[in-house]
This record gives C-alpha cells, sequence and structure tokens, in this order.
C-alpha cells in the first residue's frame, strides 16, 4: 500500500469537505503565482505545513521524507538558476576558471529566493490536497467541476490497477529476496530483469481475465461513474 | 433451466479440453461441479457463461440453444452471471460502492434503484460497513464478499461460483456457505470446488470432471460413497462420508445433524 494513499483516508481531516480543501488550495497556488511576494509565499509554506502536519495529524518526520523526493529536484534546478558564467565579474562570490568567471550574482540570488519559495509553497500546497484528501472524495470535486468523464474514468482505474500492480510486483520480489536473488550485485540486475518480464506477462494475462469478468459484468465500452 | 448436450471444446492448438460434456442444471438446486486442478472446470464454465464457444454439441437456455451474437449475449449474461476465483480481478473501482454499481450502471438503472439495490446486497453479504471503503483497503475475505455481492446485485437467474471458498478463513467459508444456503431459495447455483466437505454439505446433485469428461453424476450421498470415480478423478471424500464408513456412523449430510444426535 502507499504511504501517500494510507495518509490520504486514515488522517484527521480525510472526512471533511474536499471542496473546501481544494478552495484553500487553489486559492494559495493562485497568490503565488500571480503575486510573488517572498513573503506571502512563506506563509504559505508554513500554513500549508501547519494543516498537514498539525490539523491533519501526518507525523512530521514522515512528512519531511514524502517532501523529500520533490525537494531533492528542486534543490538541483536551484543550483543551476544561481550559478551563472561571465567574462566581466559582477558577481557576489565567484572562482576563476581561466578566462571566465563562474559564481552567484545578486540578481540569481533574488530569483532563486524567490522560485524557492514559491515553489515550495505550491508544493506544500498540493501535498496537503493529495495527502489529506482520499481520491475518491476528490473525484467527486472533479465531477462538480465538469472534467470530462473519461479523463475521471482514467484516474479511477489508473488508481485502482496501481494497487493491484504494486501489489504483484512487491510478491514477486518477495519470492526472489527469499531465493537469495538479490544477493549481489550481478544477482540483483538479473532478478530485476526476471520481475520485469514477469510483471509484464502477468499483465496481459490478467488482461485476458479481466475481459471476460467485463463481458459478465455487461461491459459496453464505458466505465460510468454516477453522479 | 441451462443443459449441455454432448459438449466438446478444442483449443486453438488442438488440444481438447471437454469431450462429450452432458450437464443438466436442472437435477439440483445447488449443483457441484468437481475435479483435480486442470480437469477442465474452468473451461466449462466459460462455455456456460459463453464466453468460449464450443466446438461441437449446444448449451441450451430454457430449452432454446444459447444465440452467440451480441445482442442475444448481452441478454443472456443478464441471467447467466459468475462470480470468479480470484477477487481483485473482478473489482474495478477504488470504492465499493462503485464496483457494486458498475453492472447495473451498464443497464442503465436509476441512481436510486442503484442505491437501494446496493444496500439489500450489502446486507446479505454482511458487507455494509464497507459501503464507502477504498477497494485495496479490504482483506482477502472482505474483497471476496464484494466480488460475490457485485454478482448478486444483477438479480441473474443462475449464478456459478468458481472455488467461493478458497483461500478463506473457517469462518468466512461458513459465511460463504450460508450465504449460498440462501441464495438456493432464490436462483439456480452452480459451485466448483476443491474442498469436498464444502461440496458435499451445500450441494445436491454433483458432476464428478476428469480430464475434460464426466466421470459420473449423482446426490452427494451417492457419489461420494463411489471410491473408485473419486480415486480416478484424483478426489478425496468429505469428512462426514469417511467417519460413515470407518465408525459405522449413518451418513449424516452436515455436521449440525451429526452433533445433534450424538449429544
Amino acid at each position: 500500500m502507499l504511504i501517500i494513499d494510507k495518509y490520504a483516508y486514515t488522517n484527521k481531516l480525510a472526512d471533511s469537505n474536499p471542496f473546501n480543501k481544494f478552495i484553500i488550495v487553489v486559492i494559495s497556488l493562485g497568490i503565488t503565482t500571480i503575486i510573488n511576494n517572498i513573503y506571502i509565499n512563506l506563509m504559505i509554506f508554513a500554513f500549508m505545513i501547519f494543516l498537514t502536519t498539525i490539523a491533519a495529524g501526518i507525523p512530521f518526520d514522515k512528512y519531511i521524507k514524502i517532501l523529500s523526493i520533490p525537494m531533492s529536484f528542486l534543490i538541483i534546478s536551484i543550483i543551476t538558476i544561481l550559478i551563472s558564467i561571465s567574462k566581466t565579474d559582477i558577481f557576489l562570490w565567484e572562482i576563476n576558471v581561466f578566462d571566465y568567471f563562474v559564481g552567484i550574482t545578486r540578481v540569481s540570488v533574488d530569483e532563486s529566493i524567490l522560485l524557492l519559495t514559491r515553489v515550495l509553497a505550491s508544493i506544500t500546497s498540493t501535498f496537503f490536497l493529495g495527502l489529506t484528501t482520499p481520491l475518491n472524495n476528490l473525484i467527486r470535486v472533479f465531477k462538480r467541476l465538469h472534467l470530462p468523464n473519461s479523463i475521471i474514468e482514467l484516474i479511477v482505474l489508473i488508481y485502482r490497477f496501481i494497487f493491484i500492480f504494486l501489489g504483484e510486483a512487491r510478491d514477486i520480489y518477495l519470492t526472489q529476496e527469499m531465493k537469495f536473488g538479490y544477493t549481489d550485485f550481478k544477482n540483483s540486475l538479473k532478478s530485476t530483469a526476471l520481475l520485469v518480464r514477469s510483471l509484464f506477462l502477468k499483465i496481459l494475462l490478467d488482461y485476458k481475465d479481466m475481459v471476460i469478468v467485463l463481458e459478465c459484468k455487461l461491459y459496453d465500452g464505458e466505465f460510468r461513474i454516477g453522479d | 433451466m441451462i443443459k449441455v448436450e454432448s459438449l466438446e471444446f478444442k483449443y486453438e492448438d488442438g488440444t481438447i479440453a471437454l469431450k462429450n460434456i452432458n450437464i443438466d442444471l436442472d437435477k439440483g438446486r445447488v449443483v457441484g461441479v468437481i475435479g483435480a486442478n486442470g480437469s477442465g472446470k474452468s473451461t466449462l464454465f466459460l462455455n456456460i457463461l459463453a464466453i468460449l464457444k464450443p466446438s461441437k454439441g449446444v448449451i441450451k437456455y430454457n430449452g432454446e440453444p444459447i444465440k452467440y451474437d451480441k445482442k442475444s449475449l448481452r441478454e443472456y449474461r443478464k441471467e447467466v452471471t459468475m462470480v470468479f476465483q480470484d477477487p481483485d480481478k473482478q473489482l474495478f473501482y477504488s470504492k465499493v460502492y462503485d464496483d457494486m454499481a458498475f453492472v447495473l450502471r451498464n443497464l442503465h438503472f436509476s441512481e436510486e434503484e442503484i442505491e437501494k439495490r446496493i444496500h439489500v446486497i450489502l446486507e446479505k453479504v454482511k458487507a455494509t460497513d464497507l459501503e464507502q471503503k477504498p477497494t485495496h483497503f479490504l482483506s482477502y475475505g472482505q474483497k471476496k464478499r464484494i466480488s460475490i455481492g457485485g454478482a448478486l446485485i444483477m438479480d441473474s437467474k443462475v449464478l456459478l461460483l468458481d472455488e467461493p471458498t478458497s483461500g478463506l478463513d473457517p469462518k468466512m467459508s461458513k459465511e460463504v456457505k450460508h450465504i449460498i444456503k440462501e441464495l438456493s431459495y432464490e436462483k439456480k447455483l452452480v459451485v466448483s470446488s476443491h474442498d469436498m466437505d464444502f461440496i458435499y454439505e451445500c450441494c445436491d446433485y454433483i458432476y464428478v470432471i476428469s480430464n475434460g469428461r464426466v466421470l459420473g453424476e449423482g446426490k452427494p450421498e451417492e457419489v461420494f460413497l463411489k471410491a473408485n470415480i473419486l480415486k480416478e478423478a484424483g478426489l478425496d471424500k468429505p469428512w462426514l462420508v469417511k467417519i460413515h464408513e470407518n465408525l459405522k456412523l449413518p451418513l449424516y449430510r452436515n455436521e449440525e445433524d451429526l452433533l445433534k444426535i450424538r449429544y
């Protein structure tokens, strides 16, 4: 089971109105994009952390762990924005490489900080929605927003099959591990290849079975979701 | 109801999976189909469901041979449906309610009617507390309940159950037995299983299948006394039959009868 999904269903705000949460998130996303002020961004950032960890009761250490995944990407991209190369010395801090200067400029620092706070605010906002709202409730929001049915269908089905897929992958992985399939590097590579192969075959077989079940359930080409 | 007449089924590669099968589902209210792994039970079920088309022979529903065009099949499958062995493969939605509603929405039922039916069925399979739960949070037994419920909701005339008790704990098996008993008053049931005790208690007519052929048939108290048939099919006797033969006790149909009389 995915940890994000587990929290979405078990946190203290899971049963609260999904529309309110959705609106809060949309407004805060709107503010960070339109106003784009460092202090307001930081306030949103702090507010969202407060909502997710204290109001919804998601353990702080787990929250940081989940946040660390997009954070690593964020830090790498910020570094590339921060550092610039020029022939003239316009830098706050620089190193000299032959004829060039490599370093950070006043402008790049300002820009980076602004961008950093903006991304932090947006990430924590979307994480607040994702971590505290069960997908089934979000779907109610999507329906209210009149998202096309085929998109909602896709979300519903993909969401369901992620868990079947992960479950099967986990089962294969555990069996391989019990048979010492991941003891050294060479073995691990082989086992991973086998895992991918058997998963692929399994999916094809499962698909065949699924078609039969769909026939029995009188499927006619559309997954209906009701109102 | 459903009659299978000299049915033969060949796979594309030419292997014969079923040969000269004659089955009359009118012979019992709960008909058991037993056989070892690979004996052809599932293929037979898929033929009865008209998912597979027999190479020879016919399957008659209410005296008429099944027609294999799209429209007739749709009508047929409203009357004849199946609960598959693996519940994970028959749950499509991430919410129990939506999954139960799936078949009814395909038939364009109104949402009020759907809600009414779902409540009745959830009551029947003892899963009212699961209505709003996400499917992937359910235990295997709970998924089984929902998949049985998802088949019941259509209110078909015939229900096939493939291994309904496999992988279930004793309590849940007992409940499935109970559900089958209750259902047998309202519809025709066909059950396949490896659990001989379960088949012995639930069914009132049995077909023994081995290597794609019908090896024997009859009432459970007759079939299970024929040791040679069971041996050839790779099956075992139910424990009630064993104690009848070895301890010289009368042949009881279920555990309750035995306990009632003994104590």
